[in-house]
Formats: C-alpha cells, sequence, structure tokens
C-alpha cells in the first residue's frame, strides 16, 4: 500500500468537504439546542427530525461529492493517472469517508447523549433507542457510500440512498414497538436490553460485511473509467 | 534503462460491443508517436489499458519497463497522462492542483510550471470551474508537463481546442521533446497535429494496429496516381492498392506500397500516368479507413 499517496487523497477529499460539514455540523447543532430547549413534544419531534435529517444528508452528501461526481464529472482519470492503484483509490475513499463521516456522527452522538442525559423532561430511558437509531443511520451510509463506490452511478446511488432512508422509518417504527425497548423509552433509566446491544451488534457486524464486499468487490474490477 | 518506453504484445481487451483484439505497439525512448483513429476504434481503451486504468484480458503491457498492471504505481510515478475527458477539480484553483502534484511527485519543477503558466496565459488563482474547455486542456497538461514525466500519454489533447489553444499545447509538447529521453503517445483524429508533431505513426481500426511505422517513411509510402486508362472502365488490370476508383477512362489509385515498379506495372495495363501526388496523413488515414470498412463489408 502506498500510504503516502493515500494521505495525500484522504487530505484532499477533508479540504474539499470541510466547510460544508462544519456547516452541516451548525445545522446539527440548531437540531439539538431545539431538542434541549423543547417544550412541548412538537418541538422536541421538530428537532429529532431535523437531527435525522442532517445526520442522513451528511452521509448523501459525502458519497455524491466524493465518489460520484468524481465519476461523472470527469475528475476520476484525474486521480487515477497519479501513483495509485485501485485498491489505494478504495482506501482512501474509505478512510476520508470514515473520517468526514464519523466526525460530525460522533459529535452529533455525544450530543444527543448530552441533551437527553441532561434535560430533565427529557427521559434517560430513551437514550438506548437514540444511540440504536444513529448506529442504523451509520449502516445505511456505509450502504450508500459502497454502491457509489461500487457502481459510480449517480442513479443506483440515489436508489439505495432513498431505500435506506426508507428502511430507516421502518427500523424506526419496528425497534420503536418492540417490547424491551418500548418499555424502557420513557423511563427514568437508560436501559441496554438485549435487543438493544444484539441491534447495535448486527448494525457494526453490516459495517463491517459491507465494507468487505465493496472492499473485494473493487480489488477484482478491471476497468476503472 | 529499457529502450522501449512502451511495449504491448497480443493484447485483448472484450466488451460487450467493442474488442482490442490481438494489439501489438512498441515505442522506442525517445519518439512522439502519433496514435491516429476514428471514434470507437480503440485509442482510449489502448491508452487506459497502458495507465492500468482498464485492465486487459490477455496480453502483456510493459510501461518504462515496468509490467502493468502489477507495477503501475512505479509506471505511473514517471508518466504524465492528459485525456480528453480528464477534468480538475472544479471548485479548486489552479495553484492548489499545481501544489497537490508537486507533493505526490518528486520531479515537480516549479521553475518549468511558472514558464508554462505564463506561455498558456493562465492565472494560478482563478478557480478551475471558471476556466475555458481550452484552458482546462491547458491546465492538465502544464500538471503533466512540470513534473517532468518520461513518458506522456496525452489522450485526444487537443479536440475541442481553437486554432491558436492547439498550436500553444502542440508547442509546449514539441518544447518537451527537447530531453530526447522523454517519449510521448499522442492519440487523436487531428491528423494535422499529429502529421506537425510526431516522428512515429501508428494506426487503430476496430480495435485492431492495421500499421505502424516511422512518419516520414509511412508518409514516402502512400501515393495517389491519376491514371488514363485506354478504355472506359478498364481498371481490372490494375496493380492492387489500398483503393482503385473509375469514373470512364479517369483511375484513381491509392497505394501504401509507392515504388517505381507500381508505376511500371500501371504503365504495364496501358495506363497513361497523368500524376503521382503525396498523400496529407488526413488523407491516409480516410483512405485506409475507408478502404478496411469495404473489406469488410464484402
Amino acid at each position: 500500500m502506498n500510504a503516502v499517496m493515500i494521505r495525500h487523497l484522504v487530505a484532499k477529499d477533508w479540504s474539499f468537504n470541510r466547510t460544508p460539514l462544519l456547516a452541516a455540523m451548525a445545522a446539527g447543532l440548531i437540531a439539538l439546542v431545539m431538542l434541549y430547549m423543547a417544550t412541548s413534544r412538537f418541538m422536541f419531534y421538530i428537532g429529532a427530525v431535523l437531527l435525522i435529517t442532517v445526520v442522513i444528508t451528511i452521509g448523501i452528501y459525502l458519497a455524491f461529492l466524493t465518489v460520484i461526481h468524481e465519476h461523472t464529472k470527469g475528475m476520476l482519470p484525474f486521480v487515477m493517472s497519479l501513483p495509485i492503484t485501485v485498491r489505494e483509490y478504495t482506501a482512501a475513499k474509505l478512510l476520508s469517508n470514515g473520517l468526514l463521516f464519523l466526525v460530525p456522527w460522533v459529535a452529533l452522538s455525544a450530543g444527543t447523549a448530552a441533551v437527553i442525559l441532561t434535560r430533565e423532561n427529557i427521559p434517560n430511558g430513551l437514550l438506548p433507542y437514540a444511540i440504536l437509531l444513529l448506529f442504523h443511520m451509520l449502516t445505511g451510509y456505509v450502504l450508500t457510500l459502497a454502491a457509489a463506490l461500487v457502481t459510480g452511478s449517480e442513479g443506483w446511488t440515489i436508489a439505495v440512498a432513498g431505500a435506506t432512508n426508507l428502511a430507516f422509518q421502518g427500523f424506526m417504527f419496528w425497534t420503536g414497538n418492540l417490547p424491551d425497548i418500548a418499555a424502557h423509552t420513557d423511563g427514568p433509566v437508560a436501559v441496554w436490553s438485549n435487543s438493544v446491544r444484539w441491534l447495535i451488534s448486527a448494525e457494526l457486524l453490516a459495517v463491517v460485511v459491507i465494507l468487505a464486499i465493496t472492499w473485494g468487490w473493487q480489488a477484482r474490477r478491471t476497468d476503472f473509467t | 534503462m529499457t529502450d522501449r518506453a512502451v511495449q504491448i504484445e497480443g493484447v485483448y481487451k472484450r466488451y460487450p460491443h467493442f474488442a482490442l483484439e490481438d494489439v501489438a505497439l512498441d515505442v522506442p525512448t525517445g519518439t512522439i508517436l502519433g496514435f491516429i483513429g476514428a471514434n470507437g476504434a480503440g485509442k482510449s481503451t489502448t491508452l487506459r489499458i497502458l495507465m492500468g486504468l482498464v485492465t486487459h484480458d490477455r496480453g502483456r503491457v510493459e510501461v518504462l519497463g515496468h509490467t502493468i498492471p502489477q507495477g503501475m504505481i512505479a509506471a505511473k510515478a514517471q508518466v504524465g497522462y492528459v485525456s480528453e475527458d480528464m477534468r480538475l477539480y472544479g471548485g479548486a484553483t489552479l495553484e492548489w492542483h499545481m501544489g497537490f502534484i508537486a507533493k505526490v511527485f518528486d520531479g515537480w519543477d516549479a521553475e518549468y510550471a511558472a514558464a508554462l503558466v505564463r506561455r498558456f496565459d493562465l492565472r494560478p488563482e482563478q478557480k478551475i470551474k471558471g476556466l475555458s474547455h481550452g484552458q482546462r486542456i491547458k491546465a492538465a497538461l502544464l500538471l503533466a508537463l512540470a513534473r517532468r514525466p518520461r513518458l506522456l500519454i496525452l489522450d485526444e489533447p487537443t479536440t475541442g481546442l481553437d486554432p491558436v489553444a492547439r498550436q500553444e499545447v502542440i508547442g509546449a509538447l514539441t518544447e518537451a521533446m527537447q530531453d530526447e529521453s522523454r517519449t510521448v503517445l499522442f492519440s487523436s483524429q487531428n491528423t494535422l497535429d499529429v502529421e506537425q508533431i510526431a516522428d512515429r505513426i501508428a494506426f487503430i481500426d476496430r480495435g485492431r494496429i492495421v500499421d505502424t511505422d516511422d512518419k516520414e517513411h509511412y508518409l514516402d509510402r502512400w501515393r495517389r496516381l491519376r491514371l488514363a486508362l485506354p478504355e472506359a472502365g478498364g481498371g481490372a488490370a490494375l496493380p492492387a492498392a489500398v483503393s482503385v476508383s473509375v469514373t470512364g477512362r479517369v483511375a484513381t489509385l491509392v497505394t501504401d506500397r509507392h515504388s517505381d515498379d507500381l508505376i511500371e506495372a500501371c504503365r504495364a495495363t496501358g495506363a497513361t500516368v497523368q500524376g503521382v501526388d503525396r498523400m496529407t496523413l488526413e488523407e491516409i488515414f480516410v483512405a485506409s479507413v475507408m478502404a478496411r470498412r469495404e473489406e469488410v463489408a464484402a
């Protein structure tokens, strides 16, 4: 692996995307403030929707800006004319995207946890469910990124992003009604039930499997134009 | 150091509607090879194989002594590549791109880059998205040239350029070739550009290299003979050629094996040789492609 080249490519993606990312984080901060200041269920709902929207949007934005645009707007030949292989390109994309997504994701997850644990009118029991949903958004993002890398197609990436977004709604409804999650979300204590632990483990496993498949697929590609 | 900058042997690459078949090409170090072919002939695919962007199904490819794709990193470290469909990052300035390439390539020559900026009339602080097509190509060429590559691979770099920009690009290429150890592989549909700067020529048509030769020798081989036949429609006895067209008693014979013997053979059929014309590369290109297509259609 040409670590120096990978570092250059990661730094490039970071420098191109840090400003819009900061803007997105600012929107996420507004969502957290809304959650913190919420005096009604409606305001809390608006804050939660904004937070979810920001996290999902960051993921879709990154997949498009760092991968799809390079394919569709013709920068890929420029990048691939550098002394790198397809594997190194893939490694650079996974690393830069990991960094660019995880920084706001971790910050907003920590912010969400802080809001839940410090606000008296928000039950601490909501925390495991919120963290579970944030992990599901992480998985959705990794799937969208994988689609972008493997297909290089705007259409397929939009389709996968749409499907994961739709699946998120179903996941939120399904997990919110699981008995050992639903029983604690309004409670005063954060209970990390079996369902929550298993589902978070499954999400992490899915992330690893998606990344492994993407890596293997890219390594076997014979046409990178 | 190898005396061959590029060696391709028996390369095949199959797509659903197109295939490169048994492509062989030798590019000696220090030459400018003009790679000519119609749209879809296989020029870009061949060049992309050299850059490791496309992996061939079969055959052997070596670039600067490195086997492709295994040795592509070592090869690409010494190659400058510009293609007509290549775009730089629109939101970044030329200066950013120059800084980025300087970090990647040890051989980056900042003075030469500055000279090229002036020569190409570019402004480093300008964002790429504000550049015209010609300026974008010149910017990409600057980034490739200033890294002082041993091999330049240029895929249709002059396509879509206005005449002034085209001359600037060709001038920079000619200047880059002052270094005799540098090799240029230059694909184009614009035969005038190739005729102007190439010293070797390779023709590709429908996925096959149909001819490759030293340019002067190549141009010397091709002639158009204007003949007056002894009787109308009597061209059947004429010697074999790339193409023969007969209108009444007037025949035009295009050959890629011009010699005094050929002229004598024409005379032996009773025809009068009214003229022997040299052909431009464009005329040769068209005659060659048309003849092959007629052959395939027959």
